[in-house]
């Protein structure tokens, strides 16, 4: 299992916005961190297919991130998304599975499954519009794990979560990082110290520092502060 | 793909606006087909002289009696007797005395309907010559000579001229006269016209916005990483925009033929559209085969205008523009703009905008011809394969656009 980007860049006009990136994914979690404007989203999104990479190339074990073997086994949490308000939040993730290839059935089991571990049961039937933010995030997270993914990316996924549920949902990426790659980017050093396997960080579109977090000695706070110096 | 159109389905139909909008425009065509049958009046010189209704119903009556005659020179003979009641004066011909005197009603009337009928086929000019009694040879031959001059108006070639005298030949050398009640209505303004009308700012209102409102929402960057969130995400969403279209479409359309059904009666699905809706045409079509092609011609003009919309809002990632777009294009310029005869060619293509050639008088009885391949088509025949043409290109080319569609910026 193996996620490879090869030299990746994005160009707009005047502005790199990533610029040669080359870095393999296998299983574990990986923590993006980056300032505002790094690069981290626009990696992100290539990395999920939905933006072309102006040169460079992304593979999952041979597979081309434009084709829909890759899609099916990638689920992605974007950082600022939307939801159907009229939509409860069952039919979204009914929905999502049919997407994702999910006959009626299996779709059930897994979204009563989801919906419990991101305790939204109770809510459920209840049409989205009239969800909090934390519980859209945790819709969110759970429309991301619908489909099991190889390849997990999270863009700013702790955004909108209590405390409490910051920590639940840290147990989920720590379990889901055993069986799959999980790529997330966040602001909050905090989220990404005690699970990351691997700590990334982006600078200008440049990947400026890719090791595993044992090799960071001390607080993560403080490297990535200095590193950004 | 039945499970995804079924939710773009659910997502069209949980906007208020599309119910909304279904219901006014609902109530506009009943209102306009059948408004002034149950609340309007006639009144001349300020006194009440009967309910549309009564008018409706009398009318139809007389119609109907005269339904299965030949227009000969027996039938011709007694309008003319008929009109020998009709005061010399105008002003006394519409008086209140006039029309509610037993002479009129009793007369005049059952005839007035194929008295209009005849002066039409004639184009005017079956008194031209002032030889008094109207007979069955002049009557025709002064269908011809107004023929020849509407065809030269058309600016058609000698080709197209040949293949119409031709058809004309098809035709029996007396007409019979049957009433075209449903039928003559359907072709006739309030009937496919109306309803395209509404299709059209239909369309614009309620389908604009599914591809651009995934795009606003952001909920396209979800849809497009799954498995199934390109090809069949388009084409579910499509399906779905079609499917709300051509019902919103049979919805009007049944409500109207229920209407008129009630007003007009079925008519003679056998009447030769000559007597019916167009008495100077040349071609052998009855008026129920004509109803019948119109209603088709509405149905996939809807659905094609409908992936048409969907591609552009895709195309131009705006609901407004796309809305301006189509209903300037697809129902202000089309009505507002008339190409002049001269540009056959122009003329031709303007006529087969659904708006157009779903008017009786302007492009589905068209004399122009297309020639593909030494193959004359008229024009509503054309217009088939070109709406097919059209729709297969225009969802392609969205398809292009939704799955290389690059989720950036924000």
């Amino acid at each position: 299992m193996k996620l490879i980007a090869d030299r990746l860049s994005k160009q707009y006009k005047n502005k790199i916005a990533v610029d040669r990136v080359s870095v393999g994914f296998t299983k574990g979690v990986y923590g993006l961190l980056g300032a505002n404007g790094a690069g981290k989203t626009t990696f992100m999104r290539m990395l999920c297919g939905i933006l072309i990479p102006t040169s460079g190339t992304i593979t999952f074990d041979g597979i081309d991130s434009g084709e829909e073997e890759y899609r099916n086994i990638l689920g992605y949490l974007p950082q600022d998304f939307g939801y159907y308000p009229s939509f409860t939040g069952w039919d979204f993730l009914m929905y999502m599975s049919t997407l994702k290839g999910f006959d009626k059935k299996s779709a059930h089991r897994r979204i009563e499954e989801l919906l419990d571990f991101v305790s939204l049961s109770s809510v459920a039937r209840k049409k989205i519009k009239t969800y909090s933010g934390g519980m859209k995030q945790r819709l969110g997270i759970a429309q991301a794990l619908l489909n099991h993914p190889k390849i997990l990316v999270m863009d700013e996924p702790t955004a909108g979560l209590d405390p409490k549920e910051r920590v639940r949902f840290r147990n989920v990426i720590e379990n889901a990082g055993k069986e799959s790659i999980v790529i997330l980017s966040t602001h909050i050093v905090s989220d990404v110290e005690h699970i990351a396997d691997y700590i990334l960080m982006m600078k200008d579109g440049r990947l400026i520092f890719n090791a595993p977090s044992s090799e960071i000695e001390g607080s993560l706070e403080e490297f990535y502060l200095n590193e950004f110096e | 793909m039945i499970r995804l159109t079924g939710f773009e389905l659910k997502k069209i139909l949980q906007r208020k606006i599309v119910w909304i909008t279904f219901v006014v425009f609902m109530a506009f065509q009943l209102f306009l087909i059948c408004g002034s049958y149950f609340i309007s009046s006639r009144y001349v010189d300020g006194k009440f002289l009967e309910t549309k209704a009564e008018m409706f119903k009398t009318d139809r009556k007389n119609a109907e009696r005269l339904s299965g005659r030949k227009i000969d020179n027996i039938l011709l003979a007694e309008i003319e007797e008929s009109r020998k009641y009709i005061p010399e004066k105008a002003e006394e011909s519409e008086s209140y005395e006039y029309l509610s005197s037993k002479e009129y009603n009793e007369k005049t009337r059952p005839y007035e309907e194929i008295n209009r009928l005849v002066h039409y086929m004639a184009g005017g000019m079956e008194n031209k010559d002032n030889t008094g009694t109207l007979t069955q040879e002049m009557l025709y031959s002064a269908r011809h000579k107004t023929q020849e001059i509407i065809w030269d108006d058309y600016k058609l070639s000698k080709a197209e001229k040949k293949y119409w005298q031709e058809k004309e030949k098809e035709l029996p050398e007396v007409f019979t006269y049957k009433y075209g009640g449903i039928y003559s209505n359907i072709i006739d303004m309030g009937g496919c016209y109306y309803i395209c009308m509404f299709i059209t700012f239909f369309i614009a209102i309620c389908i604009t916005g599914v591809f651009t409102d995934e795009h606003t929402r952001r909920t396209d960057q979800l849809v497009l990483c799954t498995k199934y969130g390109r090809w069949q995400g388009y084409a579910s969403k499509i399906i779905a925009g079609c499917i709300v279209t051509t019902s919103a479409t049979l919805i009007l359309y049944v409500a109207t033929l229920i209407c008129f059904l009630g007003i007009y009666g079925t008519g003679n699905f056998s009447a030769m559209v000559q007597v019916v809706a167009a008495p100077l045409y040349p071609g052998s079509i009855t008026a129920g085969k004509a109803a019948l092609i119109m209603t088709a011609l509405l149905f996939l003009s809807s659905a094609v205008l409908c992936i048409v919309t969907m591609a552009l809002s895709e195309l131009l990632k705006s609901n407004t523009g796309t809305m301006a777009i189509v209903i300037a294009v697809a129902f202000l310029l089309a009505r507002l703009i008339d190409v002049p005869d001269n540009f056959k060619f122009i003329r031709k293509i303007w006529n087969m905008i659904p708006i157009n050639i779903l008017k009786a008088d302007e492009g589905f009885f068209d004399l122009r011809l297309w020639n593909i391949f030494g193959i004359k088509f008229t024009l509503w025949q054309m217009a088939f394969v070109a709406y097919i043409i059209i729709g297969v290109i225009f969802f392609f080319i969205g398809k292009r656009k939704y799955c290389k569609y690059q989720v950036s910026g924000r």
